[in-house]
């Protein structure tokens, strides 16, 4: 095969070279030796040139319309994909850089490479799983963000199973992976508000279930981004369903009211943003109004001493005067 | 260990801390040994629970310097978070940074050709991998032990989806911030040549150029004046150079990789010779004795809010009535209405939310923004997506100035540390003193450079006598619109505006306090020109003046008259001429900082 491979005068077509790349990037199944990988990073080179231009020259629309064209139909972005781990530092990245600007392609108001990727859902389960692999979960989330811009990419990914692996991957030990893997599960439940406010509304137990343990995490990390997010969710308004339902609870009451106390200024901070709307609710449960008068002496005592030192942020210490003189109010739910 | 990624996560107990290397708004910077291995690192530590930064910010920086590898950019092992801290290892540089090797003094014109050139290099790296600094100076470029030149922090640099994207936020260390970027035009790689440019002069000189200036004054005068230029006793190459790098116009500014074919690197030397300047500042740190001790490290116990477990000891949840499934029925419609209750009785509860939101848009919105234009440009590239491009860059310009403001109160605060570099803030929700605090340092700039404020003129005097109402006609007719119009002016160099600039102020308070003075002054002026046949003939002739240049009009004939910062007041006096305003580019008829210091005093008055 060699022969094939060796410098020709000829300038290969872009179908030529989407199919050499994938052929070289199965060929590193069998073993990373250095020509395959030489010859993965010759093919991308010439790709990348095709895609980007080389600085000088733009790219044709028409060698990136065959290019794409081929590359849908020989299954190249999953075979890249797939071999991530198997390539070197620099052709994670161009590589992926390829995937993205595929992904980017866009005529009129279509993506066709959206509705490819809408079609073959492996190609997203194997994004999702780049988390898994530290070397590769930077790359993959970036690109995965970029997918789930696009609401239907979106859906697959929140009406299947995968959602819920996120709820691991925030929580690994690498800063970088569960913080990238944050960005994710936050645009995935923020981006696309009537999608999100279907799965949660659809999901509502399991996915507080899984939320409560991020809430309460080991990690601090963990912990003050979901404790934000939570804010963010529940105020939207798009979601006041999902926030009905949760100030009902007592046992979310109690969580949040546990971390009232945290002893991180800034997850006291974001959770007062949740507090309060418990104790706002002008209709509230009655088991939530047990917790709150059970505890009113307590809460007068501990909130005109919350966070104290905020004296210039006005909204936050209106929202406290409200918050006591409601608490002081409180009448027993007969 | 290898760079960058790491098989296996790092963890504290791998390492030991040595002396402190550095600190600053970012965290601390310790020399730290692994033990494991012996290697040497630096390790940076961020207390997240205290840094201005959003973590997804923090997250944005180590992207950024994860996805490089190269001899030219600082090496990145891994982070972790311990309690509270992030640490990021990194490649540790003994040479320290050039700020540091500048103490002894000025670096010669060799040494200053092998670091630009090595920082070209690494500039090119960058630039190719789609990756713009933005604050490139002397304090973050590094140097090896053997002389390695190597570009490091990443705190503010950003990432573009493509080479064809733009960038517009306002961010960098003012000196050596690039006019578009202060204008906040759609920018790209070439605002990091700028820096470098910058750079060559400090390094050259001991300080960036204007550094005699305000920081915030800066911010006026880089897109205002002329582009500064290396002076003195320096090769003419040396000054082609950095006059190449501080094209104002980005469009006309030389690459990075076509800059190193620049004839200033034709003999350059090898990064080895620049283990002179190491020794140097060995030298100079043992003669100065400097009897300040290392820094050791000393574990700090986080002196996180207690104050809650002082005066409450728990809360009692012993009551557990049943609790009520978490679900959502129909019938539980009613509901709705109590969540507009709850609005309409706190609408502040949401405002939050909201803010948030709209930040979380105006993300997306710049996304999708940098997306359509660099498809407007490859297959469209019809006049109309360009404009789109602009009209949005605008759009957000505005917002991202109020984040930048807002992280720069910080930097206002210590003045000394003029080398703080400004960030986008995440969220508006923090500190809103420290909004105050910028914003009046910020007026103060503006003022000091040329508005005629209340609080800077002092009150006009009611003019009652013959002397006095004079005066004050002859500001109001002949006077005025000049000044107006003189300070409009660009195209200066920084000195002369500021000459300029205090001159109008002192001549407005002069209107303002003393009329008669300004009557007497003029009549004698007039009348000493009159006594003087050459300057009356070139001064009441008007063949004759054309020839005669305005003083700081230096660009060609036509009048380069920028339309005023006060429209309002000017158009009464001074009737702009319209083919000249067209002349201008937007950006220049109503500078963001300004807009928003209009919509900033609009806030607080309707907060009153």
């Amino acid at each position: 095969m060699a022969f094939l491979f060796s410098r020709s005068s000829r300038q290969k077509s872009p179908q030529e070279l989407v199919r050499s790349l994938r052929d070289s990037l199965k060929k590193l199944d069998l073993g990373q030796d250095k020509k395959t990988l030489d010859e993965v990073t010759r093919f991308v080179n010439q790709i990348k040139v095709l895609v980007h231009g080389d600085g000088n020259t733009d790219p044709s629309p028409d060698s990136i319309a065959l290019l794409a064209q081929e590359a849908y139909s020989s299954d190249l972005l999953y075979s890249i994909i797939a071999r991530q781990t198997l390539l070197d530092f620099e052709q994670r990245k161009d590589t992926m850089s390829i995937f993205n600007a595929l992904l980017q392609r866009q005529i009129g108001s279509r993506f066709p490479t959206v509705q490819y990727l809408s079609t073959r859902e492996p190609i997203l389960v194997l994004l999702v799983k780049g988390y898994e692999y530290p070397e590769v979960a930077q790359n993959s989330g970036q690109i995965l963000r970029e997918c789930i811009k696009h609401e239907q990419l979106a859906k697959i990914i929140l009406s299947g199973d995968l959602i819920w692996s996120f709820f691991e991957y925030v929580q690994l030990p690498a800063f970088e992976t569960a913080s990238d893997a944050f960005s994710t599960l936050r645009d995935l439940l923020t981006r696309h508000k009537s999608l999100a406010l279907d799965f949660l509304t659809d999901n509502i137990d399991k996915f507080f279930v899984e939320y409560n343990r991020l809430l309460q995490s080991s990690n601090y990390v963990t912990k003050r981004q979901s404790i934000k997010l939570l804010g963010e969710i529940l105020l939207d308004r798009t979601n006041y369903v999902i926030m009905t339902a949760y100030i009902d609870s007592p046992e979310h009451l109690k969580l949040i009211m546990n971390l009232l106390r945290d002893k991180s200024k800034n997850i006291q901070y974001e959770s007062f943003h949740v507090f309060k709307v418990f104790v706002a609710n002008p209709n509230k449960s009655k088991p939530v109004v047990d917790i709150l008068l059970k505890n009113r002496e307590k809460l007068l005592v501990f909130l005109p001493e919350f966070q104290s030192d905020r004296t210039n942020d006005d909204q936050f210490n209106d929202e406290k005067q409200f918050l006591i003189r409601q608490i002081a109010d409180l009448k027993p739910v007969q | 260990m290898s760079a960058p990624s790491t098989s296996r996560p790092l963890s504290a107990d791998q390492f030991m801390l040595l002396e402190q290397l550095g600190s600053g708004s970012f965290g601390v910077v310790y020399r730290a040994i692994n033990k494991e291995t012996g290697d040497i690192v630096a390790i940076k530590q961020i207390d997240l629970e205290s840094s201005e930064d959003d973590i997804a910010e923090i997250q944005m920086e180590i992207a950024l310097l994860s996805g490089c590898d190269s001899d030219h950019v600082t090496k990145y092992y891994g982070c972790f978070v311990k309690r509270y801290k992030l640490w990021i290892i990194m490649e540790y540089l003994a040479g320290g940074s050039c700020l540091d090797l500048l103490k002894p003094g000025p670096f010669n014109e060799r040494q200053i050709a092998i670091i630009c050139k090595e920082l070209l290099e690494g500039l090119t790296y960058l630039h190719s991998n789609g990756k713009i600094h933005r604050d490139i100076k002397a304090a973050n470029v590094l140097l090896s032990s053997d002389g390695d030149v190597k570009l490091a922090d990443f705190g503010v640099a950003a990432q573009l989806s493509n080479n064809k994207s733009r960038r517009n936020t306002f961010v960098g260390t003012p000196f050596w911030m690039a006019p578009e970027v202060i204008r906040q035009e759609a920018y790209d790689f070439k605002a990091d040549i700028w820096s470098l440019g910058i750079t060559a002069i400090e390094l050259a000189m001991g300080e960036p150029p204007l550094s005699q200036y305000h920081p915030m004054k800066v911010l006026f005068l880089i897109p205002k004046a002329l582009p500064p230029a290396l002076e003195g006793n320096f090769s003419k190459e040396f000054k082609d150079f950095v006059a190449h790098c501080l094209i104002k116009d980005h469009r006309r500014r030389p690459s990075a990789k076509q800059l190193l074919k620049h004839k200033f690197f034709r003999n350059v030397g090898n990064p080895i010779e620049l283990r002179t300047l190491i020794n140097r500042k060995e030298d100079w740190s043992i003669r100065r004795v400097d009897r300040s001790k290392p820094k050791l490290y000393e574990e700090t116990i986080a002196t996180m809010a207690s104050m809650a477990d002082s005066t409450v000891d728990g809360w009692s949840f012993t009551v557990d009535a049943p609790s009520k499934s978490v679900q959502v029925t129909e019938t539980e419609v009613a509901d709705e209405i109590s969540v507009e209750q709850i609005v309409q009785q706190n609408p502040s509860l949401y405002r939050r939310g909201r803010a948030q939101t709209y930040a979380s848009y105006q993300r997306g919105a710049t996304a999708a923004a940098s997306i359509s234009s660099q498809l407007g440009n490859s297959s469209i590239g019809s006049s109309n997506s360009d404009e789109e491009r602009r009209r949005t860059v605008r759009a957000k310009s505005l917002h991202d100035t109020r984040r930048s403001v807002i992280s720069s109160s910080s930097f206002l605060r210590n003045d000394s540390d003029r080398q703080r570099t400004l960030k986008p803030r995440p969220q508006l929700q923090e500190a809103p003193n420290a909004t105050n605090v910028s914003m009046s340092e910020l007026a103060s700039a503006l003022r000091d450079r040329d508005q005629p404020d209340e609080e800077n003129i002092p009150p006009s005097v009611p003019a009652t006598s013959e002397e006095q109402k004079f005066g004050r006609q002859i500001y109001s007719v002949a006077v005025k619109g000049v000044l107006d119009q003189v300070d409009g002016k660009t195209d200066a160099s920084s000195a002369e505006l500021e000459a300029v600039s205090k001159f109008t102020n002192a001549w407005r308070a002069l209107d303002a306090t003393c009329p008669e003075a300004e009557f007497w002054i003029l009549k004698s002026i007039i009348s000493k020109i009159e006594e003087c046949d050459q300057l009356r003939s070139v001064l009441f002739n008007p063949s004759v003046t054309k020839s005669v240049r305005e003083p700081i009009s230096k660009s060609n004939g036509e009048r380069s008259i920028a339309s005023s910062r006060r429209p309002s007041t000017a158009s009464s006096v001074y009737i702009q001429n319209e083919s000249v305003n067209q002349q201008l580019p937007p950006s220049q008829q109503k500078s963001p900082i300004e807009q928003l210091l209009y919509a900033r005093w609009l806030e607080g008055l309707r907060s009153r």
